[in-house]
């Protein structure tokens, strides 16, 4: 189990804030997602953990360890990220593809082992992909690529797997279907998993632990029944919500919502003007 | 099709083929013709006396070796560039690196009347990197539009301020091959100058064949799978453009074969590049063999004249199918 920590963590891109002194640490072992309107640095949080980007001010730790002192094969075999738009410029085989990930295992000149092989394939099997292995990725529906991709992230066999809007462009079912791998494999494999989801129904079912951000700062972080509250509805997303407790699960339903500028007169003349 | 072929090794024969079919008509074909018999005994028992193994031996090989030559290196260049840049439409003469290397050439020439082949090399090299360094520094190759646009600026620049130099100094002569393109003239002790040099590069490339895969998931995936990106992309791109340089020195400033070659390769192996580096360099020798072939045919027309009939389409293709990405 790897833990994931960020203290005082600043960035900034083109002199404007992203984020705002961010002070995290999610749990390790279990699945973190983080909500919050767009804009409000949850990919940049993703991106600043994977070392893609760099923090300006503050650090972020795996495993009590400072990124910076990482080389970068060594974090990648910590932490593996799949961004939000994975659209390839060039059409490569599924195969070819995975086996990108064990780059960070091979030294320089070196070329794929049987070990190596045996992880891919069992990466593959382990998200269905295997079944279209040897097809090209421009021929798999977004569904198909999306568990393709995951089997590319397990096969990179990082303790933490950061996942940046893995439902996007996909319909409600391989919405669910990905989602179900996620959870099956975390409960499986114990990794460390932050995603960042948009539909809060969705974050609330999936996750043990969820992180709300507004304005590149952490607003509130804890259980789905801790955070969603009508106050955290209100600031953050500007919605008014109803929100339930499920009779099966014991977690909150947000079973309606109404945009909050609708319901207090006048604010939506305050909200055009920004 | 064959992208999804197994073993893309089993293509290694058709271009080897290829490769002993373009030679040896490209041998034969010229100004005057010969038959295979002539060609294979001028090059294998040459005689000093004979005129037909004299013109065989001491004028078309040293030829037809450089355009092999040249034809390898500058489509290699060209599909390294594509990869590191993230662009489909990159190569040595678009991006302006060809431009640089014969600038720095002329400008050689000169300056140093006494100029050697060697030095001629050292300063088309010292061109075309500079060039590609400001390229990287103004585009940081972000937008696919920005490196093209700067390219052709450069190129622009660098050509017209070739022509007055040129012009002041009544060295149209001289440039006019450059510019021009051919591979007329060469030498076959300036061919093995380059070719130890060239087979270096694409050995170090060839090496690098792991590193240049992981480019083609882009420069997040990438990095967030350990790789240096500006590291790796700065050592290719310096190899290529040391590949550029030498082929300009040979034969001058070539177009669309850098273009060309890489992608009709891609659209038949895939992208991976411990098979597109080997088929681009085998193809590209061949084609550049056979263009200079007809434009001897053509009365000496000029080479780039040749692969431009083939390569105009082509380019106009590839804006059409790729270009929309970009949109």
């Amino acid at each position: 189990m790897t833990s994931v920590k960020m203290e005082d963590v600043d960035l900034h891109i083109d002199k404007k804030r992203i984020l705002n002194n961010i002070n995290v640490e999610l749990l390790s072992g279990k699945i973190t997602t983080i909500i919050g309107p767009n804009g409000c640095g949850k990919s940049t949080m993703l991106k600043t953990i994977s070392n893609i980007l760099h923090a300006d001010g503050g650090a972020v730790y795996i495993n009590d360890l400072d990124i910076r002192q990482m080389k970068s094969k060594q974090l990648a075999q910590k932490v593996s990220i799949l961004s939000q738009r994975n659209r390839l410029q060039y059409d490569l085989k599924v195969m070819d593809l995975v086996s990108f990930s064990r780059y960070p295992y091979l030294k320089r000149f070196q070329g794929l082992k049987p070990d190596d092989y045996k992880i891919i394939h069992w990466a593959l099997e382990e998200t269905g992909a295997d079944q279209f292995k040897d097809r090209m990725m421009s021929e798999l529906s977004g569904g198909q690529a999306q568990r393709v991709w995951i089997s590319l992230l397990l096969a990179q066999g990082a303790d933490v797997l950061l996942l940046d809007e893995p439902t996007t462009y996909l319909d409600i079912h391989h919405q669910l279907e990905t989602l179900n791998i996620i959870q099956r494999l975390n409960r499986k494999t114990k990794q460390t998993v932050v995603m960042v989801l948009h539909d809060i129904n969705q974050a609330i079912k999936y996750s043990d632990h969820i992180v709300v951000m507004n304005e590149g700062q952490v607003i509130k972080t804890g259980t789905s029944s801790e955070v969603l509250t009508n106050e955290v509805l209100n600031e953050v997303f500007n919605i008014n919500g109803k929100i339930i407790t499920d009779p099966v699960s014991g977690k909150p339903v947000l079973s309606d919502y109404e945009l909050f500028c609708h319901t207090v007169g006048g604010s939506d003349v305050a909200y055009n003007e920004k | 099709m064959w992208l999804t072929m197994k073993n893309k090794w089993l293509l290694m024969p058709v271009f080897i083929a290829g490769i002993i079919l373009s030679f040896t008509a490209a041998m034969m074909f010229g100004v005057e013709n010969y038959t295979v018999g002539q060609v294979f005994s001028s090059v294998f028992n040459y005689e000093a006396g004979d005129s037909v193994s004299q013109i065989l031996y001491e004028i078309r090989l040293p030829r037809v070796f450089a355009a092999f030559l040249a034809g390898l290196m500058i489509s290699i260049a060209g599909l390294i560039m594509q990869t590191v840049t993230h662009n489909d439409l990159s190569e040595p003469s678009i991006l302006g690196i060809n431009a640089g290397a014969n600038f720095f050439i002329v400008i050689g020439a000169l300056l140093i009347p006494t100029l050697s082949f060697v030095g001629m090399v050292i300063g088309g090299f010292i061109g075309g990197m500079l060039v590609g360094f400001i390229i990287l520094f103004v585009t940081r190759f972000k937008s696919p539009i920005h490196l093209i646009l700067a390219g052709a600026g450069i190129s622009l620049f660098l050509y017209a301020l070739t022509d007055f130099f040129v012009i002041t100094n009544n060295l149209g002569q001289y440039v006019a091959f450059f510019t021009s393109g051919g591979a007329a003239g060469v030498s076959l002790g300036q061919i093995m100058i380059i070719a130890p040099f060239a087979f270096v590069v694409i050995g170090a490339l060839y090496f690098l064949a792991k590193e240049l895969d992981i480019f083609l998931v882009g420069d997040e995936m990438s990095a967030s799978l350990g790789q240096k990106n500006a590291l790796y992309q700065i050592i290719s791109l310096v190899c290529a453009i040391m590949l550029a340089s030498m082929s300009v020195a040979i034969v001058g400033n070539i177009v669309f074969l850098g273009l060309l070659v890489p992608h009709i390769v891609k659209m038949t192996v895939g992208y991976m590049h411990k098979y597109t580096i080997l088929y681009t360099g085998l193809l590209g020798g061949s084609l550049f063999m056979l263009s200079d072939m007809v434009a001897r045919m053509l009365n000496e027309t000029p080479v780039n004249a040749v692969i431009s009939m083939i390569g105009l389409p082509f380019f106009i293709y590839i804006i059409r199918q790729r270009g929309r990405q970009y949109a």
